[in-house]
């Protein structure tokens, strides 16, 4: 009890410390948030074009099982190393900064997306496979006019799912010196500058509002799983 | 037709499970030019039957002859497998995957004279004015009609039909039908095909073989068939 009443008085200090936000903060904070989306935006892309092929060869319809396991086997540690650790990783191997981070979140891309695609590859119809094989396509042939033009969809969609994570993640992966937002951050933590913290933070929040709202209108404009038609009166 | 045979079965075999028979001792033969239509009831083993013969299946005993040619054995699935995404005239052009060995192909760089006898077929079936429209929004038929071009686009030898005119209703059904025997006796291909309706078979089929209980239990020629005779064979002992 006397830690919890010490702690919910050290939570007022910290609230009135936090407002208001200073707006000296924001040239900053906006070169930093730009920092985050491009890291974020070339993670997912290099993600992106790995995962294709990578999902490719875990198709247990395409390739035989002696290749699929292993692939698969190798997607599934990918995909086990949360992001913030290849962060580190990377920050080990190629020193702080943004590069690191995005090769994390590229990695991290190409395990997640890998699998949602083998995933939706594999639950294409049937039929459509059988009578491309009986065509005598050779088997990257039916992969590419056959399982992704009928994957198409799931494949945008997916992409558009990991762009906005890898957005909100990249956020955080500054904390372990990884570039981005997330470093300007736990520098101010760090100067106990929680007015310039508060002022990150409410622009990363617009940031993420404003990647929702242009993703969800790029699915509605693009992905027409429902054509919502408005009568004229 | 001349008298050769294309494809010969000798006790043909297949289960699924390993215990139960699908298939049990198969005799079929057909030769080049004749359409022969495979009937029974559901889960009879039509379907099994073609996906076999397309190489699709192994069976577990017997022979299979095909005398397929380059064109190989065009295929056309039950549900009819085109690609969504893709228009008529891609969807047919994906017949001549297995002979256009050009990595070109890779990026969609089809041959011109590939092109000209995708629009041909497309033409010969009464639809080359959709060309250009995406396989989705396209009608039961003329879906129908276009995977029949795209597996007559591969120049087989012998072309397998599952049921394809099954959800499409009288007129266009006689009109698919139709068009497909007369393009493969034109082209001298072969077609065998599944089918439920007594009515198209005595129209279309050449000959006649009713499948049950794994195996084919008569055969006649297609115009001896109707409604009435194929219930009693199915019915029989």
């Amino acid at each position: 009890m006397p830690r919890l009443s010490k702690g919910l008085s050290n939570m007022v200090v910290l609230v009135y410390e936090l407002f208001p936000p200073s707006p000296a903060a924001i040239p900053s904070a906006l070169e930093a948030l730009a920092e985050t989306v491009q890291m974020a935006f070339v993670g997912t892309v290099i993600g992106f074009f790995l995962s294709l092929p990578a999902a490719t060869l875990a198709l247990r319809t395409i390739f035989p099982p002696y290749i699929t396991t292993v692939v698969r086997a190798l997607l599934g540690l990918v995909r086990t190393i949360p992001a913030l650790f290849w962060a580190v990783i990377f920050v080990i191997a190629v020193g702080l900064g943004p590069l690191a981070g995005t090769l994390a979140l590229s990695v991290y891309s190409l395990g997640y997306l890998s699998k949602l695609y083998y995933e939706a590859f594999e639950a294409v119809d049937q039929d459509v496979l059988d009578a491309l094989r009986c065509t005598g396509a050779p088997r990257l042939a039916i992969v590419r006019y056959g399982i992704i033009p009928e994957s198409m969809n799931t494949i945008i969609s997916q992409l558009l799912f990991m762009l906005e994570y890898n957005i909100r993640s990249s956020t955080v992966l500054g904390f372990v010196g990884a570039g981005g937002v997330g470093l300007l951050m736990v520098s101010y933590i760090e100067t106990l500058q929680y007015s310039s913290l508060t002022t990150v933070v409410a622009m990363t929040l617009v940031l993420v509002i404003l990647i929702d709202f242009v993703s969800g209108y790029v699915r509605r404009r693009f992905l027409p799983a429902v054509r919502v038609v408005k009568l004229k009166r | 037709m001349n008298g050769e045979f294309l494809l010969k079965i000798t006790g043909l075999k297949f289960s699924y499970d390993g215990r139960n028979p699908v298939l049990d001792g198969v005799n079929l033969c057909l030769r080049a030019g004749e359409s022969v239509a495979v009937m029974g009831s559901s889960g009879s083993g039509k379907t099994t039957l073609l996906k076999i013969i397309a190489g699709l299946l192994h069976p577990i005993q017997g022979e299979i002859q095909v005398k397929a040619g380059k064109g190989g054995v065009g295929y056309i699935p039950q549900q009819v497998g085109l690609v969504k995404n893709l228009t008529a005239l891609q969807n047919v052009l994906l017949g001549a995957l297995g002979r256009v060995g050009n990595p070109a192909i890779l990026i969609g760089n089809f041959p011109a004279d590939e092109v000209e006898k995708a629009y041909r077929l497309l033409q010969d079936l009464g639809i080359n004015n959709l060309a250009d429209r995406k396989a989705a929004e396209l009608s039961g038929g003329e879906r129908q009609r276009v995977a029949v071009a795209r597996a007559l686009m591969q120049s087989p030898t012998l072309l397998l039909a599952d049921e394809f005119v099954a959800d499409l209703d009288v007129v266009n059904a006689v009109d698919v039908m139709r068009l497909t025997v007369d393009v493969c006796r034109r082209n001298n291909v072969a077609l065998l095909m599944t089918m439920h309706d007594a009515f198209l078979v005595n129209k279309f089929a050449d000959r006649v073989a009713v499948l049950k209980n794994g195996r084919i239990v008569a055969e006649m020629d297609g115009r001896e068939i109707d409604m009435e005779s194929l219930v009693t064979i199915l019915r029989g002992s």
